[in-house]
């Protein structure tokens, strides 16, 4: 027995060194298996429903005891289709997590539940044989709303198994190659006297001849643009409905009914931790004024973030348009919600900053990485373009969010110490003192102070409105020869901020033994006992 | 028609007949009122309220009467494992009811807005008993489909007509006190009279005094005199033990804020649950209209208060009825005014309240359909001029005079575990506060049936008007079609146009090779708009109401040809 143990881990240590490339959905699926049969009381694996596509939806989760009254952090990767690297945080946070010498006592007062991949279908598209920066599920939808569903997709013009750029020398265009690196197409500006040379396009033909180019393709949703904060209904790849996909609703379903969540940490290629994001109350179009406690919560994270993981405050990320993940984690969700794309290129030359293409490339160089574009190369009678000069080339797709595997191994280990710092944050009830004052006889003044010992409040600025937050629940265990003069035996109270105590009192009739439970799911539990 | 005649002049006979043979003489016992079928097959009391049990019973008869024009489905179980169910009626050998414009009725999505689903039931018992001697209902259902949901939340229901209390949410587990556990202290009937009442104790220095003119009501102490009660609020214990009565019972919630368009979350919208259709009613209904495409026009039943609510709900949405569209509802919603008094046609964020996810924005924007919510039955539907300004004395005198006191039950003594020696009694839930008394129920139900039958008779109505060829040199023909909409509602709505939310209608030419096609703006000015791929069936984005939209085709040779108009609300037709 210990011989095949000592080979599996040998055998399973070499499988994980050998990874030269980002893990598919059976690899991940086999590391996540791996940990469960490897820390079975520590670890419970669980398919949240299968996507169109035919892939579990897993989660991860790493928890001892009663787990679901612990503080909790939630992890998730895949939240963009586009960003393998995420993945493999999520996974290797995991695997780090378990093999620190200290886990079990941090799991002893704290849970985790990481979803290695929320959008399996999304990312598989890196490994298929035609390969595409693919954001969506495999539900066929009919994207561009024409009554005729996946009528227009990708095609791969240039027979390199990839899907990149294509530009038609136009005069309707509006892009030329930029001075800084000619490769690169920008659009022309007026202000500067450019007038544009360029139609910059994906690769492809428009089939169903509608102006728009590959705009229905085979899927689908994007998991993050799904959510309900400033969704908006019909806009393309957002789902006719927010939660309407088997991903969303079985990442939403699981959250809100996890009420020991108190932080969620996502890797997609928003980011609101090296550059810290003021907390803004939610209104029904939007933002609302600042929560201000909120704020000096984001900057603490932010703090620990650019410590622990990067020193490059202002990294190129997207903006948000409506319906992501992370800003429905604090906005709608209530609870801290932070994203990162864990990796991102830096460049030397400040000419490239604010575009992510030149940047990239700066970068690469820098690196000494070749081949990562593909060659600018005529196409020869376009449908769409029958006289004009159309070529295809750009960056190769998933390569400006996906850094070389090499480097995977690091950055999971950087975000590892990032956790467990964020770990330590967490809210935490305590009992400070339960005492008795006798005022005669058999009757008692009884006074609990309870404490939150964590940085984090029990419940943030947003969590404290919404209905899936629990308040701070005191229940006072009489015995049948106990009776309260004053007071109620279960007391509630919404919110303690960090370091803040409360105390509470009763007037108690009786004598033995009297305990009290109190806690709240998002900062654990505490009780104590007292004679009368 | 001598022969359809004679026939039932014979069937008439053999009955009389057989009447005789068992010794009994044939007695007509009922002559037509005007508008009500005389001798309908399905009985149905239009003066009592129905359960679960009920309603399905009343579904069953009609399918199993009338076969051809009534089908009955469940589109859906409830949180409480509960059948929905969905009624199609239509004249099923004139054409497939889910290809013509259908209309959407469904009711008691609140659990203690009952009335309702009798008035859905209505609806389809009118249609169905009318059906053999009214050639507008004839016409109607040769040309319409109507869905009717009578009760998208069975579960409210029957806690409403089966149990002692009332829900306006169904029965999905809610912490609404917010202390770790769901549903653990509601409402209860401590006296086991089948109503959860009011409590109140006896109290020389009490905040209320019995009323003189009506001694089963409670009125605040006026100051010159002591009080006589204190009022504790609905029956009830602290079961919790946290200092409070009734604070988290059964569901708590609002289903009504439970729909995908504009969707708010709770702390926002009270009401709202963790994201749109998360619960299974709204989820099944929500399945039915994204599977039936064809429906064009929806009212949703509520109480109360005697309002013909158009949307949108929410302000954000003011912009999103056009000008055009808003003339549909202000001609459907002002008939509706003349046709049921006392209701007033309104718009909802403007004249009652804002709704964020609420079911008629689904139906508006997210389907495009043309949708009002009807919140019946109204105190002046009690008395006529009479008690101006003094409603809540009218319904007293109406209890008391026209009810002779039933919406009340008398004040009894109980001894209860916290507040010792109280009594319990008040207003039942069926009283006329929010619920028709039953003398008053079948012409209110009428009234609305004929409310959503004119809704539904405006649904597009499209017809190939017109068809002229003129030949052209070199052996082709142009050959124009003029399609029209006989009907008030367009086939899709502006906002429908702007974001695409149901296809565009097509309208095709089979038969010749098409060398030219194009939906005309000005067919003497020849100015149209060419769509350059399947010129044969042109992708046209709405048929306007009581409009018309002209194509225009070029084609090679003298082949047949027949066209098609195929449109997701207005149906199919072809020439």
């Amino acid at each position: 027995m210990k011989k095949l143990l000592l080979f599996t881990l040998i055998v399973g240590f070499a499988a994980v060194a050998s990874a030269q490339d980002y893990g598919n959905y059976a690899q991940i699926t086999r590391r996540a298996q791996a940990l469960r049969d490897k820390y079975p009381d520590r670890v419970q694996l669980k398919s949240l429903g299968k996507t169109a596509g035919g892939h579990d939806i897993w989660l991860l989760s790493l928890g001892k005891g009663e787990s679901a009254k612990h503080p909790a952090i939630a992890i998730l990767g895949g939240v963009d289709g586009r960003h393998l690297l995420g993945v493999e945080m999520a996974m290797g946070i995991a695997e780090n997590l378990l093999a620190q010498p200290d886990i079990d006592a941090v799991l002893a007062g704290n849970t985790y539940y990481i979803f290695p991949n929320v959008n399996p279908d999304a990312t598989e598209q890196y490994f298929a044989p035609l390969r595409y920066e693919r954001t969506v599920n495999a539900r066929q939808t009919d994207s561009d709303r024409d009554g005729v569903a996946g009528e227009d997709p990708f095609e791969d013009l240039n027979n390199d198994k990839m899907i990149t750029q294509m530009r038609v020398e136009s005069p309707k265009g509006t892009y030329i190659a930029s001075p800084v690196d000619p490769r690169i197409l920008v659009p022309a500006n007026p202000a500067k006297g450019e007038t544009g040379k360029y139609l910059l396009l994906s690769e492809g033909i428009d089939n169903d001849k509608d102006g728009l180019f590959n705009e229905d393709g085979e899927g689908g949703v994007n998991f993050n643009k799904n959510f309900t904060f400033m969704y908006k209904n019909f806009q393309p790849t957002g789902g006719d409905w927010a939660v309407s996909e088997v991903e969303s609703k079985a990442v939403a379903d699981f959250l809100y009914d996890a009420y020991n969540v108190h932080t969620v940490l996502s890797f997609s290629l928003h980011n609101n931790l090296s550059r810290a994001a003021r907390a803004f109350s939610t209104r029904q179009a939007g933002y609302g004024p600042e929560n201000a406690d909120d704020s000096n919560i984001n900057s603490y994270v932010s703090l620990l973030y650019n410590q622990l993981v990067s020193d490059v405050a202002n990294p190129t990320a997207l903006p948000a348009e409506g319906g992501e993940f992370h800003t429905w984690g604090y906005q709608h969700y209530g609870r801290y919600s932070f994203a990162t794309p864990a990796w991102w290129p830096v460049s030397s030359d400040r000419a490239t900053d604010g575009n992510l293409e030149l940047t990239y490339l700066n970068w690469a160089a820098a690196n000494g990485l070749s081949d990562v574009f593909v060659p600018w190369t005529v196409i020869n009678n376009h449908p769409d373009f029958p006289d004009q000069k159309v070529e295809v080339g750009g960056i190769k797709p998933h390569l400006m969010y996906n850094p070389p595997y090499a480097m995977v191994r690091e950055l999971a280990q950087k975000h590892t110490s990032f956790v467990a710092e964020l770990t330590k944050a967490a809210p935490r009830i305590s009992i400070v003192a339960f005492k008795k004052e006798t005022l005669d006889r058999n009757i008692a003044r009884v006074t609990l102070v309870i404490k939150n010992n964590g940085v984090m409040p029990t419940i943030n600025q947003i969590g404290e409105r919404s209905l899936y937050l629990k308040y701070i629940t005191t229940q006072l265990q009489l015995s049948s020869s106990q009776s309260l003069i004053q007071g109620n035996r279960k007391v509630t109270r919404p919110v303690l901020k960090g370091g803040e105590t409360v105390e509470i009192t009763w007037i108690v009739q009786g004598s033995g033994r009297l305990s009290v439970e109190t806690g709240t799911p998002t900062a654990g539990y505490a009780s104590a006992q007292i004679s009368l | 028609m001598k022969k359809i005649l004679s026939c039932t002049w014979i069937f008439a006979l053999a009955v009389c007949a057989s009447a005789a043979l068992h010794g009994q003489t044939y007695t007509p016992q009922y002559f037509k009122a005007s508008g009500t079928p005389v001798n309908p097959k399905v009985k149905v009391s239009w003066n009592r309220y129905h359960t679960n049990a009920g309603i399905e019973a009343i579904c069953k008869e009609m399918v199993k009467a009338y076969p051809h024009l009534v089908r009955l489905q469940s589109i859906g179980k409830s949180v409480g494992n509960r059948d929905i169910w969905v009624l199609t009626v239509s004249d099923f050998s004139k054409g497939n009811p889910d290809r013509k414009p259908a209309m959407w009725v469904d009711a008691n999505i609140h659990g203690n807005e009952i009335q309702g689903s009798e008035m859905a039931l209505y609806i389809a018992w009118y249609l169905t008993e009318n059906f053999h001697e009214n050639a507008y209902i004839q016409e109607l259902l040769e040309q319409k489909t109507f869905y009717i949901a009578p009760t998208i939340n069975p579960d409210g229901r029957a806690v409403f007509t089966e149990e002692a209390g009332s829900l306006r949410s169904g029965i999905f587990p809610v912490d609404n006190d917010r202390d770790g556990v769901a549903d653990e202290d509601g409402h209860q009937d401590l006296n086991g009279d089948g109503f959860i009442t009011q409590m109140r104790k006896k109290n020389s220095n009490g905040t209320h005094i019995i009323d003189p003119n009506y001694p089963n009501r409670l009125i605040p102490t006026p100051v010159e005199v002591r009080g006589q009660y204190d009022l504790l609020g609905n029956e009830g214990l602290d079961v919790d033990g946290d200092g409070r009565v009734g604070e988290d019972g059964q569901g708590g919630y609002d289903p009504n804020r439970d729909y995908g368009y504009n969707w708010q979350p709770n702390f926002i919208q009270s009401g709202a649950l963790k994201y749109p259709f998360s619960l299974p009613e709204s989820q099944a209904v929500n399945n039915f209209l994204m599977a039936h495409p064809n429906i064009a026009g929806g009212q949703y039943f509520h109480n109360s208060g005697a309002m013909l609510l158009s949307p949108p709900g929410s302000e954000m949405d003011a912009n999103n009825i056009s000008r055009s569209d808003r003339a549909v509802y202000d001609a459907i919603g002002k008939k509706g005014e003349e046709i049921i008094p006392a209701y007033r046609y309104m718009v909802i964020y403007r004249d009652l309240y804002t709704v964020y996810g609420g079911a008629t924005d689904w139906g508006t924007f997210g389907r495009g359909i043309f949708t009002f919510s009807n919140e019946l039955w109204h105190a002046d539907l009690m008395y006529r001029g009479a008690f101006q300004g003094d409603r809540a004395s009218m319904m007293e005198e109406f209890n008391k005079t026209m009810l002779l006191g039933d919406a009340y039950v008398p004040w009894t003594e109980f001894d209860h575990p916290v507040y010792g020696k109280i009594e319990i009694g008040g207003l039942k839930k069926n009283s006329p506060g929010r619920l028709h008394p039953g003398f008053l129920l079948e012409a209110d139900a009428h009234r609305n049936a004929i409310f959503v039958i004119y809704h539904a008779y405006h649904m597009p109505q499209l017809d190939i008007a017109s068809v002229t060829e003129k030949t052209l040199e070199g052996g082709y023909r142009q050959i124009t079609a003029e399609i029209t909409n006989s009907r008030l509602i367009p086939t899709h709505s502006s906002f429908d146009i702007q974001n695409k939310v149901e296809r565009p209608n097509w309208i095709s030419i089979s038969g010749p090779e098409v060398v030219v096609g194009m939906v005309m703006q000005d067919v003497y000015l020849n100015q149209g708009v060419e769509q350059k791929v399947n010129p044969q069936k042109l992708a046209v984005a709405n048929i306007p109401g009581n409009g018309k939209v002209i194509v225009r085709w070029i084609v090679k040779g003298n082949q047949r040809y027949s066209i098609t108009v195929d449109s997701a609300k207005g149906g199919v037709v072809s020439k």
